[in-house]
């Protein structure tokens, strides 16, 4: 089943900064580990990954370098900085108090008695 | 996680479809260095997508165009680039730029160039009957002193930041008859400074063909800038008797050893 998109809108910095924390990534590596760990659940654009990666390091958060692949590419990777992990630290721990409520708000209503 | 390092490298001319992409996504980004760094991107993304898609056997058009689907809507890329690299400031960084260097020409050009009038100014700046020396104001002799025979002065020397050579303003250098009855020799150097070079101390002396050793007097003479000014260099008491002098600036620091020498003749007009 694919997700909303929508839901995914404000979350994007958050999978990209997680994605990142667990070592040096470059795009198209960052979406092939996206839908893998999703079972292609998350769908998004691809093309939009990039302007966030970009406002990420206008922010600081990333660091992007130029890298040589074995085949003799030039890719674009780029690494988590400092502030970039106290980033996701926030942002994880807003995500968290943002899913709780929402969890207790759906969990309320599977509870409350159907219209008959 | 599929990845395609091992895949031959393509030029974006064999996949039509990417190139269209990449040529509407960048119709959105008006700032250069932007559009460049987001096709560079874009398009090894979509390469790395294509490559994948026809390793599982996916024809190639088929494969491109399911690429150029994934990316999603290029005017939404196109116009997120743009957001974060706005293509106004870029002109307006480019026009501040270009002003800052016009301003900066132009005060070069009126305090060096244009040393006669600079020095109008500074006639207007000083209070009349006074002379700037090493900052301080002096008393300017009231009397037009008598010149005894003019002096030509020659050479050109470095010393550190600093060049040195002969002034073209400040009157006649020569040899003059104060009120006192002293005989004065005077002068003007015109001193050019590299700021970006460190600047030094300067140390001064003027000695004669007779053996006599001077200390000269050293006064800024007109407008100063960062660059260049001019100086009024004169000695009271000099032997009338002597025929050349040799002016001899120096480094303050003893042990720099370097020298910038002018020579001075008497009887000759500054050339």
């Amino acid at each position: 089943m694919a997700a909303d998109k929508s839901l995914l809108s404000g979350s994007t910095s958050l999978l990209v900064l997680s994605l990142l924390a667990g070592g040096d990534k470059y795009g198209y590596e960052m979406i092939s580990i996206l839908e893998a760990r999703s079972d292609k659940t998350f769908t998004m654009k691809e093309g939009t990954l990039y302007p966030v990666l970009h406002n990420l390091e206008q922010a600081g958060a990333v660091r992007a370098y130029d890298k040589e692949a074995p085949s003799g590419r030039n890719r674009r990777y780029y690494h988590i900085t400092k502030k970039g992990i106290r980033l996701l630290s926030d942002k994880r721990r807003e995500w968290k108090a943002f899913s709780n409520m929402v969890n207790a708000i759906v969990a309320e209503g599977e509870a409350a008695p159907q219209p008959v | 996680m599929s990845t395609v390092d091992s895949a031959p490298q393509r030029s974006g001319t064999e996949w039509p479809a990417l190139e269209r992409f990449l040529g509407q996504v960048k119709g959105w980004i008006p700032y250069p260095p932007a559009a460049e760094q987001a096709e560079r991107e874009l398009m090894d993304h979509m390469t790395d997508r294509v490559e994948v898609l026809t390793a599982r056997g996916t024809a190639p058009e088929e494969a491109q165009r399911q690429a150029v689907e994934a990316m999603g809507d290029p005017m939404e890329i196109g116009r997120a680039f743009d957001r974060l690299y706005p293509a106004f400031w870029h002109r307006l960084s480019h026009l501040l730029l270009g002003a800052a260097g016009v301003i900066l020409a132009a005060a070069l050009v009126w305090n060096c160039a244009l040393g006669e009038h600079s020095r109008k100014l500074s006639t207007l700046l000083h209070p009349p009957g006074a002379v700037a020396l090493n900052h301080a104001m002096f008393p300017r002799e009231t009397a037009e002193p008598e010149l005894l025979q003019p002096v030509g002065v020659y050479g050109r020397g470095a010393l550190g930041s600093f060049t040195l050579a002969p002034g073209r303003d400040g009157g006649t250098a020569g040899l003059y008859r104060l009120s006192t009855g002293e005989i004065q020799l005077r002068f003007v150097v015109r001193m050019d400074h590299a700021p970006w070079l460190d600047p030094m101390g300067l140390t001064a002396r003027l000695t004669d063909d007779l053996g006599n050793e001077y200390d000269p007097s050293i006064g800024l003479y007109g407008p100063a800038s960062g660059t260049c000014d001019t100086r009024l260099i004169f000695v009271n008491g000099v032997d009338s008797a002597a025929r050349s002098f040799t002016f001899t600036a120096g480094s303050s620091f003893q042990h720099s050893g370097e020298q910038a020498v002018l020579y001075l003749r008497t009887g000759e007009v500054q050339p």
